[in-house]
């Protein structure tokens, strides 16, 4: 009986390190995703001159999940609902949120990218994007650090954690 | 009308479908502009939008609210209108923007900050060209034909309902369908949105839309071996220069000119020339009281009634 509950123990701990240290590289994955939907905006909007709902339906077409959920969902209310593109946009990334592994910079830099939505001239919206892009950049480079970083040491310290607690335990 | 309400925000949309069908029917302009009352104009009325007894005001969220809508959220595709300073939206209504001008390089690069929307309202008025046509060919073909008349006198309405006979063919006189260039330097005559025609034209119509007239004259003639090229507003040197090009390339030309007369408009330098020198064989003056035309030509004048 002791033996099985330590197994239990060891088990659950690992997965919750191996999870921590999972969520690390999919973070790093999901901003490289952004920046790749963010250019494939900038290619629909700024060459494409597609209407925004059409854009952002064209660049779901072009993810995987979790990012095509928030373009889908933004393409579907822009046509349907009638509010500012900005509050359509920034009510669609809160709720967007908890599905990711995104942490607040990102979601600021979403918020902030939504401000302007659709508003500005070509000129600004295409800078907009641009800089948005530049701060994923930079978001994408800490978050491949940290992975770097993290990412086996939360693994085993979820591993050596579970031995801790059985040992303490027994 | 239905592209119209569509571009009002909602608020405005609710009082304006209160509205009396009979006003509805006959509704020339709506006006909004920020913190004023909204105005709905008839050819002969203006009335205010209200809710209840008090005025509807519009404000500035509406204003960007009402941009969002008329660019489907999208300004950036707007840069060539809103250096125009004004939209053609589906049905081929015109929405007229004022507001803080942007310049560059001195010159107008477009307009942010909207403060007043204009929503003029288009009405495609089938059978106006009608009672013309009868006076303006010679010989089985058509004659170049010069309108004129002053702002709101029907003159682009007359060119289009023109352009739509002329390149579906006609009865009386029974001549064959041609094919019908348009320059549609405006987009009035047309009302195209992205390049397609809004308004109801025969088959053999090619339009370029918002293209310079003396530029467009010469591609059309080029690209499209037009038999008649119908233009708007003409008046500057190049204008005349390009239709003379264009009538010795053996194209009919319809033209619209500003002016009260044929008297009036033979003081401008450009016009005179080419009455003078006879490249335009019919003028119809378009008077906006009696809603009458008179189709002259050389001496011949005959009256005309309009159905405008």
């Amino acid at each position: 009986m002791k033996l099985f509950g330590a197994i239990v123990i060891l088990l659950t701990s690992t997965a919750f390190g191996w999870e921590l240290s999972n969520r690390l590289g999919r973070r790093t994955k999901q901003i490289r995703y952004l920046k790749i939907a963010f250019e494939a905006l900038e290619t629909e909007m700024v060459f494409g001159m597609t209407p925004l709902p059409y854009a952002c339906e064209k660049v779901s077409n072009q993810l995987i999940k979790p990012l095509k959920s928030l373009f889908q969902t933004v393409s579907k209310r822009l046509l349907e609902e009638e509010q500012s593109a900005k509050d359509i946009w920034c009510t669609s990334v809160e709720k967007w949120k908890k599905s990711t592994d995104l942490t607040g910079t990102e979601i600021n830099i979403l918020l902030q990218f939504g401000q302007t939505l659709g508003q500005q001239d070509l000129e600004s919206q295409r800078k907009q994007i641009r800089l948005a892009i530049s701060y994923f950049n930079q978001e994408e480079k800490e978050a491949l650090e940290s992975q770097q970083k993290f990412e086996s040491m939360y693994k085993s310290f979820g591993f050596l954690g579970g031995v801790l607690l059985v040992l303490i335990m027994l | 009308m239905k592209e119209v309400i569509h571009v009002l925000p909602d608020f405005v949309r609710q009082s304006f479908l209160a509205l009396s069908p009979k006003i509805m029917n006959e509704v020339e302009e709506i006006r909004l502009r920020v913190n004023r009352p909204i105005e709905v104009r008839t050819h002969n009325n203006t009335y205010i939008l209200k809710l209840g007894t008090s005025n509807l005001e519009f404000k500035e969220p509406d204003a960007q609210m009402m941009m969002s809508l008329l660019s489907q959220h999208s300004v950036y595709r707007l840069e060539e209108e809103l250096k125009r300073g004004y939209i053609t939206i589906p049905g081929g209504h015109r929405v007229g923007l004022a507001g803080r001008v942007i310049m560059e390089k001195g010159e107008v690069k477009g307009i942010r900050d909207i403060s007043s929307y204009n929503i003029r309202v288009a009405r495609q008025k089938s059978g106006v060209a009608a009672s013309y046509l009868p006076h303006l060919h010679h010989k089985g073909g058509w004659c170049h034909t010069l309108l004129i008349g002053p702002p709101k006198s029907g003159k682009t309405t007359l060119l289009r309902d023109l352009a739509k006979e002329i390149s579906m063919g006609t009865k009386s006189p029974s001549l064959p369908a041609k094919n019908v260039g348009i320059i549609d330097e405006r987009s009035e005559i047309a009302g195209s949105v992205r390049g397609i025609p809004q308004h109801e034209f025969g088959v053999k119509v090619d339009i370029l839309d918002a293209c310079p007239k003396a530029e467009g004259l010469m591609m059309m003639i080029r690209s499209m071996s037009p038999e008649v090229i119908i233009v708007d507003e003409i008046g500057r040197k190049e204008d005349g220069d390009a239709i003379m090009e264009a009538v010795h390339a053996g194209v009919t030309i319809f033209a619209s000119v500003h002016g009260g007369s044929l008297d009036d408009v033979k003081k401008r330098p450009t016009i005179a020339h080419l009455i003078d020198q006879g490249f335009f064989q019919r003028a119809i003056e378009l008077n906006v009281q009696s809603k009458r035309g008179i189709v002259r030509k050389l001496t011949k004048v005959s009256t005309v009634r309009g159905v405008q």
